[in-house]
């Protein structure tokens, strides 16, 4: 047994050269605007990105459905470890087109809130920007303390399945991170 | 040799292209959904093809030994199997790919989607037809004075509902309701009866008809079924708003299905158009997966089945392997009963014979090497039995060429160096050897098998008297003639013994019959000239006749005592003698005759003899000399050493020895002068031989030479003597 283990070592270490790098986090790139700030007692965050999707006015204006996974993380950064998470917020957001008309519903699937609008740059905005979105009350975190606040938005046709695999598959579209001290 | 370096580097060729086809299907970031799923599943199956190939290729160039028999044929079968699968799954693939993009274009057409416009601009005409002619309607009675009058002064409901019927049936529309500023439903009217008169809450565009004062409309999607809302402010004379109007057209349901389908398709259109390059990129990545996969199935199942196919082939390979390298037991294990099975049974039998046939050609090797050993044997105690012997032999072949001979023949006759074997006889017979070779012939010739005679063959200066014995040989029977055996002895020394003892006898009998009668007729002689000299006359007479008869009586004596002497000569005693005294007794002895010199020599020379009888030999050999040199010439007395010998040398001047007394000179009663009794010779050479010498005339005149050869004293002699 042993010997086998030795003999298939190399061809598993070429097998794991050649596929672990799929499995690798990819790094994405700064390509959002983000602001945290602290607006009373409570932290927040503007989020939008450098900009739009490609596609995405196109896709809401030939009636497609498209939805917006926010993915917001407060974390205590650390040298030699893993960072120590402190929160993490997510925030779904959909737009439905009616073609026939012409106004685009937008709900909030995290609060259930829908609204129905006429104009376009409404229906982007709603889907692309995040504008003083409250993230965490200031008990929660030290003073003094560096924190890293990660946003993502990951954005795709239809309806946001939650299913754990699809992380795997395709980079966050947007994604920022900016830290901050509480004094 | 071309073709299989090509063939070792094929494997690391398609690890190439397999790579180079994972780059080009790397997914872009504008492909999502399952299209990537499938592009990543594809690059996995391609980088694991991909690994094998580089992994196979790359041991195939590291190898430096010769593989396992049948692993070649094995992977080239493998990969002319996948080779004749993946063709034309890729020309399938290509060929699918020309039929989708084309397929692709067609179906996006500029005329469907012109349709699809129109279709939707019709759906989109109508709705906004229902709702300008919603919000026309309703601007209508936004100062509606009977609205406002039973809003104003108290709410006059019986009013209010005669006039909201009124103006629904005026309009044509489904339901109409009337809300107060706080949105408090004050009436209603409706088409299909009072269970649906509760009221919903008010949308943000009835609260904004509120706050702008305008008319706005909303669409509503209830049960199937949809319905334009229009919200108009019921506004005073005082520009305040006082109520809020609600009316509602159930659309038909036959446009609204109509409208949404036509909505969907243009959806689907335009979703499918945006992710045009993604289906494209679906189909290929689907198309790449089911070939890789039948590659990959294809591949197992050709290994599977190559293996099946080469194991007994390689198996028969290693076997033939061994077997050229002499391992004969081998046997092939049968697993299958095909042409393989068959030829495997084949092998198998082919293999046990061969081991048959070399341990029958073994045990024919150790037999035969037994037997080269026993003849080799055979023939070195043959040869060395023969090389021992003093006895010439020779082996004739049936044709008379030699087959063998000996080196006591070779000596014997002193044979020339042209006797050598596969030589004639017959040819090489000749001059002094012609008697052989007639003896020979005769053999040959006559009917008996053996044959026996007695030759003289002279050698050198020697006479040799040989016996020659012949046989015939046969392989087997008295059929098969394989040769003829001559046997040679040198019986010199016999016959010169048995004459020596036939002379003894004839002396001793002659002695015995002579030598007794003699003396009484000696004395009786001798009486007579004693008493009758005075009496007869003449006395002259008388004493010459008595004179002579005593003189022949004493001559007969002394030959009657030589001849005693050759019968009855004692054995020699030998001992350590000084050859000077000889000399000296020689030189005393003949000191009289000044034509006699005796040489000096070395003091210290010492030979081993009876003193007695040499000086015998001596003083018969001078005797003889002087004899032959009576008229004039000297007579030398010599002595030296020659190897192991002392020899004397007695020279004389005379007239030398004729070469027929030569022959007979020492046999005895052979003389040349007139009074000898011929044995002096005879017996002064078995003194020789006596003392294991030999007496031999070295030069037959100018100078007669006489040789006496005795054997020198030695340490061991004197050893021996003392013993």
């Amino acid at each position: 047994m042993l010997r086998f283990l030795f003999r298939a070592l190399p061809h598993f270490a070429l097998y794991v050269l050649f596929y672990g790098q799929f499995l690798l986090p990819a790094h994405a790139a700064a390509t959002m605007q983000l602001q945290v700030a602290m607006q009373g007692d409570v932290l927040t965050c503007s989020a939008s990105p450098v900009s739009l999707p490609d596609g995405l006015e196109r896709a809401l204006r030939d009636g497609s459905e498209i939805s917006v996974n926010w993915r917001i993380i407060v974390e205590i950064e650390r040298k030699y470890w893993l960072n120590k998470s402190v929160a993490s917020i997510e925030l779904n957001r959909r737009v439905i087109p009616d073609l026939v008309s012409r106004s685009w519903l937008l709900v909030d699937q995290t609060s259930g809130i829908t609204r129905r609008v006429f104009a376009l740059r409404e229906a982007t905005d709603f889907l692309t920007v995040l504008q003083h979105f409250p993230v965490l009350d200031r008990s929660l975190l030290s003073a003094g303390q560096a924190y890293v606040v990660k946003v993502a938005v990951r954005e795709r046709e239809g309806e946001v399945q939650d299913s754990w695999w699809r992380t795997w598959f395709g980079g966050e579209n947007s994604s920022a991170s900016s830290g901050f001290t509480l004094p | 040799m071309n073709s299989l370096r090509l063939m070792r580097f094929l494997p690391l060729l398609m690890g190439a292209a397999l790579l180079i086809g994972i780059a080009y299907l790397w997914p872009s970031s504008s492909i999502s959904g399952g299209s990537v799923l499938l592009t990543w599943i594809n690059i996995f199956l391609m980088l694991g093809l991909a690994v094998l190939c580089l992994q196979y290729g790359v041991r195939l160039l590291r190898e430096r030994e010769e593989p396992r028999p049948g692993s070649r044929l094995r992977a080239k079968l493998v990969m002319a199997l996948v080779g004749m699968l993946m063709i034309p799954s890729m020309v399938t693939q290509i060929t699918a790919n020309q039929m989708m993009e084309r397929g692709l274009n067609v179906w996006f057409d500029v005329r469907v989607d012109t349709l699809l416009d129109r279709a939707l601009d019709l759906a989109r005409g109508f709705y906004g037809r229902v709702e300008t002619d919603l919000k026309r309607g309703m601007q209508q009675y936004v100062e509606d004075p009977v609205l406002l009058a039973s809003l104003d002064c108290g709410v006059d409901y019986a009013a209010l509902n005669t006039r909201l019927g009124q103006i629904m049936r005026k309009e044509g529309w489904h339901q109409l309701q009337i809300f107060d500023p706080s949105e408090r439903l004050l009436a209603g009217v409706q088409q299909s009866g009072l269970e649906a008169l509760e009221a919903d809450a008010f949308g943000e565009n009835a609260k904004l008809a509120v706050t702008l004062g305008r008319v706005m409309t909303d669409l509503k999607t209830a049960a199937g079924s949809e319905m334009v809302t229009g919200f108009a402010p019921l506004v005073n004379q005082q520009k305040n708003v006082v109520g809020v109007l609600r009316a509602e057209i159930t659309l038909p349901a036959g446009v609204v299905q109509s409208a949404r389908a036509v909505e969907q398709d243009y959806r689907t259109y335009r979703e499918l158009e945006r992710n045009r390059q993604a289906i494209g990129s679906l189909f290929t990545n689907t198309m790449l997966l089911v070939t890789l996969i039948v590659i990959l199935i294809a591949g197992g199942v050709a290994v599977v089945f190559a293996r099946q196919l080469t194991a007994p082939i390689g198996r028969l390979a290693e076997a033939l392997h061994r077997i050229g390298e002499g391992d004969l037991r081998v046997s092939v294990e049968e697993t299958t009963h095909d042409e393989l099975g068959s030829l495997v049974q084949s092998f198998n039998r082919m293999a046990e014979r061969l081991r048959q046939n070399v341990a029958a050609l073994q045990r024919t090797q150790q037999e035969l090497t037994e037997a080269l050993d026993n003849s080799r044997q055979r023939r070195l105690i043959l040869e060395k039995l023969l090389s021992s012997l003093q006895t010439g032999v020779l082996l004739c072949e049936p044709d008379g060429r030699i087959r063998l001979l000996n080196e006591a023949l070779k000596s014997l006759l002193s044979l020339p160096s042209g006797w050598i074997p596969g030589r004639d006889v017959g040819a090489l017979c000749t001059g002094r050897l012609r008697s052989i070779g007639v003896c020979f012939e005769e053999l040959r010739n006559q009917q008996q098998e053996q044959l026996q005679q007695e030759l003289d063959v002279s050698v050198g200066k020697a006479n040799l008297h040989l016996l020659l014995r012949g046989a015939r040989l046969y392989s087997g029977g008295t059929k098969g003639l394989s040769g003829y055996l001559i046997v040679i002895d040198d019986i010199s020394s016999l016959a010169e013994a048995q004459r020596s003892k036939a002379w003894a006898e004839v002396a001793r009998r002659l002695a015995h019959e002579i030598k007794n009668p003699l003396t009484p007729i000696k004395l009786a002689t001798e009486r007579l000239q004693r008493r009758f000299s005075d009496q007869v006359e003449p006395v002259d007479v008388f004493d010459s006749c008595t004179h002579t008869i005593i003189a022949q009586v004493e001559r007969l004596q002394r030959l009657i005592t030589d001849f005693s002497t050759l019968a009855r000569l004692p054995q020699p005693r030998l001992d350590e003698v000084a050859v000077l005294q000889l000399m000296d007794e020689m030189r005393n002895l003949y000191a009289p005759y000044a034509r006699v010199q005796v040489a000096s020599i070395d003091v210290e020379m010492r030979c081993l003899c009876d003193i007695d009888q040499i000086r015998q030999v001596l003083i018969n050999l001078l005797d003889n000399a002087l004899a032959a040199t009576e008229a004039a010439g000297y007579v030398r007395l010599s002595a030296s050493y020659a190897g192991e010998m002392v020899e004397f040398h007695v020279e004389d001047d005379g007239e030398g020895i004729s070469p027929e007394a030569l022959e007979h000179i020492f046999d005895p009663y052979f003389s040349t002068k007139a009074e000898g009794s011929g044995l002096g010779l005879a017996i002064a050479r078995r003194i020789a031989h006596d003392h294991e010498g030999e007496l031999s005339i070295r030069q037959t005149g100018k100078p007669t030479i006489f040789c006496l050869a005795l054997p020198k004293f030695t340490r061991a002699d004197s050893e021996e003597l003392r013993g």
